[in-house]
Parts: C-alpha cells; sequence; structure tokens
C-alpha cells in the first residue's frame, strides 16, 4: 500500500497541493458478455486533489467511461469490478452497498454526460429537477428551492431563466441542456465533478460556452473535475493534470506542463500527431495505423504493440509497468527511460 | 476542358412551413465548386449546410434559385432524370449503416449503382467491387461480408467505395465523419484526401466539425442562420478570418499549446443563435456581435469582396 502512495501522483507534483478528495488503485472492471468476458478496465489508478481537474483521455473504447462508471456503481448488467479501491472521504467507494453510494452520487459528486438522456427525466421540467436536487441535499427548503433553482440556472448563463424552470429537457437546445446538466451537478456543491465528454455533441462555439461555464464555476467554488474527452486541444486548455487511456490500462499520467512539453509514450505521441492543430492547418495529420483492440483477454504484453512503430519482442511478451519517469510524470512503455535508468 | 464550375447554386432560397410557422433554412446562397477544387461548408447545427446539400443534388427543390450542375439546370428535373445527371456526382452521409443494404452483402453493394445501370454483369462486378474495397482501406475478402458485421468506420468506408464505382468528379459528403470515433476520424480523412489527390475528386464538404474541413477544403463557406456570412480560403479563414461570427467559430477549435504559459482564455460568443423562425432584422448576427454598431440592426450587410477572395457580409469588414 505504501508502495502505492509513493508511485502515484498528487497534485504536489502538478502544483496544487492538499490530501487527494479522490484516490482510485488497482481498478479492474469487466463485463460478462456471450462471446466471451470484456476485459475494460486493468489496473487503473489516479489521485484527484482538492480544485484539481484530472483529463482522461484516449480512444473510444479505452475503458474512459466504464472507469468513472464504475467508481459511480453506474455499470449496468453483466459489468462488476472485480478489483481495487476507490477511497473517497475515508471509505471506499467500491465497498459501499447500492443505496448508500447513490446518496454520494449526485450528493457528493456531481456528474455531467456526454449523453443528455442519462442525466435528466425527460417527463420533468428542468426546473423542478434542480429544484428537487437542491432540497433532496438540504441545500435549501423547499420554499426557496424555486427560488434558487433560478438562481443557479442564471448563474449558468440560462437567459430567461423563470420560463425555463417550467421548460421539459426536449424542450431546449443541447447547450441550455448541458449548461441545465451542469446547474444539476454543482447544486449539491459537490467535491468533485465526473464530466464524460459534456461537450462532445455540441457545436463548437457553444462547447466553448460550456466549458468556459464549467471552469469558471468548479474555479470558483474549488471543485474537482474528472474530464473524460477525446479533444487534445480542450484537455490542454482546461486540465492540470492528463491520465492518457488505453485497452483499460494507464499509458501515461502527467502534470499539465509536463504533458506539453515532454509527451513520452508511443500511443501519446500517435494521439497527437493523428489530432488537428488549428495553428498549424496544414499540417497532413498521421492516423495511428489499426484499430482499438477488443479486450476479450486481460493484458499479456503491451496493449499497444500491434500499433507501435517501436515494439520488440519484449513488448510483445511482457505488459509494461507504469513506472515513474519524473516527478509529475509516469509512463508505461518499455522503451522510455526513467529517471535514474538511461 | 470546359471552364463551367462543377457545381453552381444562384441565389438559392428555401423556407419550410412547421406548425403553420415560416422557417428560413436558406437565404439568398451562391456558391460554385471548379474542377479539382473542394470547398467546405460550416456553421452551427440548424445553420442550413445540409440543405444547401439536399438542394445541390435536387434532393431538395429550391424556393427560387438556379443550381447547375456540369453546366444543366438541375431544377425542375424529374427523379430520372435526376438519376443521369447523377452519374458524374455521388453522396455521402453521415449515417452509413442506415444507407447501406443490410441483406446485400458489402460486395454487391457497393457495385450496387453499376448494376442499376446495367453497367456490369456479375463476374466483373465482383473484381470492380474487390478493387474498390481495396482502394479504401478494407480487406477484399470483406466483399462477402454482411454490412452488420463491419464498425462504423468500415461501413462510411463501404459507403465511399460505392460512391466511388460510377467514377463521380464529384463527392458531395455531408458529415461522413462526425459519427465516428477520432482516430477513425483521422484515417477516414486520410483517405478523402488521398482520393481527391488521386482523383482529382472535387468535394462539397458540409461539416460542422472544422478539424476535418481543414483538411479537405481549399475554400471554407461559413453559414449563420441560413446565410453565408464568409466565403475565402481555407488557409485565411483558420488563420485569421474577416467577419466576427467566423472569427469566433475559428476561435473555438483549441489548439495544443507549446506549454501552460502558452494557453488561450476561454471566451465564448455570448447568447444564444436567434430563432429560424424569427430572423432578426439587419445583420444575422448583429444580436451576438461583439463589434455591432447602430446600422447593423436595420441594414442587412451584403456579402462583398475585400481582397484575396474574400467575401465578407460586414458592415465592417
Ligand atoms: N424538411 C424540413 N422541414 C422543416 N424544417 C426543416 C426541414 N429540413 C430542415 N429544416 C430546418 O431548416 C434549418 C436548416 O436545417 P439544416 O438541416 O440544413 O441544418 P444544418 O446546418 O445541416 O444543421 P446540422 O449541423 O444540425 O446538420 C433548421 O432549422 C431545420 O430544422
Ligand atoms: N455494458 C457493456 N457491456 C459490454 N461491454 C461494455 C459495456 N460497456 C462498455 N463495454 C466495453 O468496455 C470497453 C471500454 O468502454 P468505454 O469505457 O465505454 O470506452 P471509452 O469511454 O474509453 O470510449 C469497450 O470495449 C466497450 O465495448
Ligand atoms: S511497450 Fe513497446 S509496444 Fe508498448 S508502447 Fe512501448 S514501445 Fe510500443
Ligand atoms: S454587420 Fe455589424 S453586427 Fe453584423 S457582423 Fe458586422 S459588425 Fe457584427
Ligand atoms: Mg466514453
Ligand atoms: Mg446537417
Amino acid at each position: 500500500m505504501a508502495d502505492f502512495v509513493a508511485e502515484t501522483i498528487t497534485g504536489a507534483n502538478s502544483g496544487l497541493s492538499g490530501q487527494p478528495v479522490l484516490d482510485v488503485r488497482g481498478l479492474v472492471v469487466e463485463f460478462e458478455r456471450a462471446d466471451g468476458t470484456i476485459h475494460a478496465v486493468n489496473g487503473v489508478d489516479f489521485a484527484v486533489c482538492p480544485g484539481e481537474w484530472i483529463g482522461i483521455i484516449g480512444e473510444s473504447g479505452s475503458g474512459k467511461s466504464v472507469t468513472l462508471m464504475s467508481l459511480l456503481g453506474l455499470l449496468g448488467d453483466g459489468g462488476r469490478v472485480t478489483r481495487g479501491h476507490a477511497w473517497f472521504e475515508g471509505t471506499d467507494l467500491l465497498q459501499l452497498p447500492n443505496r448508500r453510494l447513490r446518496s454520494v452520487r449526485g450528493n457528493e459528486i456531481g456528474v455531467v454526460f456526454q449523453n443528455l438522456a442519462e442525466g435528466f427525466n425527460p417527463y420533468l421540467p428542468i426546473g423542478v429537477q434542480i429544484a428537487e436536487t437542491l432540497v433532496s441535499h438540504r441545500l435549501c427548503t423547499r420554499r426557496t428551492a424555486h427560488r434558487r433553482a433560478i438562481e443557479l440556472m442564471r448563474e449558468l448563463g440560462i437567459g430567461d431563466a423563470k420560463a425555463r424552470f417550467h421548460q421539459y429537457p426536449h424542450e431546449l437546445s443541447g447547450g441550455m441542456r448541458q449548461r441545465a446538466m451542469i446547474a444539476s451537478a454543482v447544486a449539491s456543491e459537490p467535491k468533485v465533478i465526473f464530466a464524460d465528454e459534456p461537450t462532445t455533441a455540441l457545436d463548437s462555439t457553444v462547447q466553448m460556452q460550456v466549458l468556459a461555464l464549467l471552469t469558471d464555476i468548479c474555479r470558483k467554488r474549488g471543485t474537482s473535475v474528472v474530464m473524460v474527452t477525446h479533444d487534445l486541444g480542450v484537455a490542454a486548455h482546461t486540465c492540470d493534470r492528463i491520465v492518457v487511456m488505453y485497452a483499460g490500462m494507464v499509458m501515461e499520467e502527467a502534470a499539465i506542463d509536463e504533458f506539453l512539453q515532454h509527451p513520452m509514450h508511443p500511443y501519446t505521441l500517435g494521439l497527437r500527431a493523428a489530432s488537428f492543430d488549428p495553428d498549424q492547418p496544414d499540417r497532413p495529420l498521421r492516423p495511428i495505423p489499426g484499430y482499438a483492440p477488443a479486450l476479450l483477454e486481460a493484458p499479456h504484453s503491451c496493449p499497444f504493440a500491434p500499433r507501435c512503430h517501436l515494439a520488440t519482442a519484449r513488448c510483445r511478451e511482457h505488459v509494461p509497468a507504469l513506472r515513474r519517469i519524473g516527478p509529475a510524470h509516469r509512463v508505461a512503455c518499455h522503451h522510455v527511460q526513467g529517471e535514474n535508468e538511461t | 476542358m470546359s471552364v463551367s464550375p462543377l457545381l453552381d447554386l444562384r441565389h438559392i432560397e428555401k423556407s419550410f412551413r412547421v406548425r403553420g410557422k415560416q422557417l428560413f433554412a436558406v437565404r439568398d446562397v451562391s456558391l460554385s465548386i471548379r474542377k479539382g477544387e473542394s470547398l467546405g461548408l460550416v456553421g452551427e447545427s440548424g445553420s442550413g449546410k445540409s440543405t444547401v446539400g439536399r438542394c445541390a443534388i435536387g434532393l431538395t427543390a429550391p424556393d427560387s434559385g438556379s443550381v447547375r450542375l456540369f453546366g444543366e439546370e438541375l431544377v425542375g428535373r424529374s427523379r430520372r432524370e435526376l438519376r443521369q445527371m447523377w452519374q458524374h456526382m455521388q453522396m455521402v452521409f453521415q449515417d452509413a449503416g442506415a444507407a447501406l443494404h443490410p441483406r446485400m452483402t458489402v460486395g454487391r453493394n457497393v457495385i450496387d449503382p453499376l448494376v442499376a445501370r446495367r453497367l456490369v454483369d456479375g463476374r466483373e462486378g465482383r473484381e470492380i467491387a474487390r478493387q474498390l474495397l481495396e482502394q479504401v482501406g478494407l480487406n477484399p475478402d470483406q466483399a462477402e461480408a454482411y454490412p452488420f458485421e463491419l464498425s462504423g468506420g468500415q461501413q462510411q468506408r463501404v459507403m465511399i467505395a460505392r460512391a466511388l464505382a460510377v467514377e463521380p468528379q464529384l463527392l458531395i459528403c455531408d458529415e461522413p465523419v462526425s459519427a465516428l470515433d477520432v482516430s477513425v476520424q483521422a484515417q477516414m480523412m486520410e483517405l478523402f484526401v488521398k482520393l481527391k489527390q488521386k482523383r482529382n475528386l472535387s468535394y462539397l464538404f458540409i461539416s460542422h466539425n472544422l478539424p476535418s474541413v481543414g483538411q479537405i477544403a481549399d475554400h471554407i463557406a461559413v453559414m449563420y442562420l441560413g446565410e453565408i456570412v464568409e466565403v475565402g480560403s481555407a488557409h485565411q479563414m483558420f488563420r485569421a478570418p474577416y467577419h466576427p461570427y467566423s472569427q469566433a467559430l475559428f476561435a473555438s477549435v483549441l489548439p495544443i499549446p507549446a506549454n501552460v504559459d502558452a494557453r488561450r482564455e476561454l471566451r465564448a460568443l455570448p447568447g444564444e443563435i436567434p430563432s429560424p423562425f424569427d430572423l432578426p432584422s439587419g445583420c444575422p448576427f448583429h444580436t451576438r456581435c461583439p463589434v455591432a454598431v447602430g446600422r447593423c440592426r436595420d441594414v442587412r450587410p451584403p456579402l462583398r469582396p475585400v481582397g484575396d477572395g474574400h467575401q465578407v457580409a460586414c458592415h465592417l469588414a
């Protein structure tokens, strides 16, 4: 255990301080399917400090959403956590009975999903749902809830909040709904917000509005955020630390400045080469060849080896461990040298 | 070689009646694409991009204006005549899964446009299908598979192979990569660019995804509330667009900075896009424009040239 503590990067290294609010260790998640077991998450650990903003990036199917969902007890049928801990406020979320976990979710951990359908009840006006959150978390009385909900909606830039209070989720534009979802996520004043692709479904100018709001409100309240995104530009502009996932494993983790200046893992470099940079619109993009793995077996080699131009026999035979290579930097690759190795 | 453009839209207007109200979808849109050139059409959801695309193919009849394809007027043609004109132009839409015949093999899907025109027989068709699949980066043996057995990206490739079967000169793509994973998007864009170079294909490339447009388009037209507010070279558009709306739009694609100090401040446009049922007077952007002046509220600015081939609809440009 002590060994693990020394290994995880905490905010102290990314310029922030304090005990982690959330500390995830050795998380393993599997799904039972007709065609076999899907090894969706294979030993993930990361810690989140107060006020820190963590970005989880990686291609689709790399286990980003499953990681977050498992911590919230939202895996659904066939999914189960087979190993690991998630320390939050002195308790292990993964050991909590469902009923207790439900009260943590939405109460102490706020949630903003990409898919709006998951976030709101379609049959209730959004204002009522936000007010309900406030009341159920005893942040105000039933009498004042209506007014507080409208204030909160205004704070999130929802114009004409009084009228919108009575509208149903489907009557709002995507951007408005996402704002309303953020309003209901922050309503309970949670310590951490999980945001899974919070702006992916939105137009780029609306995406910018929502991001600006989310950063603003979380900074003001000192809320930590764990954000899943595939947009490197978005992650680079909002996060304090980046976790790169592939095949359910952390491939690289670094404080943002280190991530921007010295990305190391071949997969991270591949993601960057495949990303459009508006400052160099003419640079040809180099997509990563091949496809993400099917995850039908637990990793017994570097999962990236079939797509990696540096792969050697060692990569195909041994799983690379996530090793610290600098004060705020961990990498899982046989061919990246650590601090004291050369 | 003819000098007339492959595609030429002049003063297209289109509105829809929705629950008794008039919805203005496209307003006085003109654009043209020459051989070998590609135009990107960008703008927010609901700005009218797809409607322009559907008018360009003849799937939607404009209320007024003209659409010339290879110099021939398309407005007012019958379905049968249209099908003839589609010989040299093909379309690729967002939802490939729905566009493929579920009970036909992938190979049969690919050569369907040729079979429909009785241009091939079975044996020859099979060989052509295999070649086309290979060109779009699929294993030719997948010709025997059924669409549902393929991933989203692979289905999209099959759609492209099918579009290529008739050897078109112009490909109209409406959000062809938006439903795909980012890494698959990059692979698809690589394919589009390769086809552009190898076959001298032209594209009308419609997308709200600016990065993908940036890779394929020589020129970009920006739509807002049914109007083109700026059109010009892709290069200039990414570097320094003229119209205040284009500026906000292109600034919202965040670069990957060299270090933390190079991060930009996140600045957002205020407000929401106005209702297409109730268009603002004057400049359509005046309700949100950070630099609007008095006359913007009353006078609609025409699209006019501002140098280096750009046309901008703004009183201040
Ligand atoms: N058949 C139709 N009947 C009624 N309204 C329509 C119809 N087709 C389009 N519209 C409306 O016309 C406007 C422009 O729609 P269009 O589909 O062209 O937008 P778009 O720019 O392609 O948006 P997106 O990015 O969401 O695809 C929208 O307000 C839309 O709701
Ligand atoms: N309900 C489920 N049943 C079976 N497999 C699932 C389920 N949810 C996710 N998976 C699988 O787990 C892996 C990781 O998925 P996910 O976390 O959604 O990826 P990401 O969010 O990184 O795109 C994928 O292979 C996915 O197909
Ligand atoms: S361990 Fe080997 S295969 Fe994996 S990323 Fe490193 S070099 Fe590539
Ligand atoms: S015409 Fe006026 S309102 Fe419209 S974009 Fe130009 S400055 Fe802004
Ligand atoms: Mg996901
Ligand atoms: Mg559209």
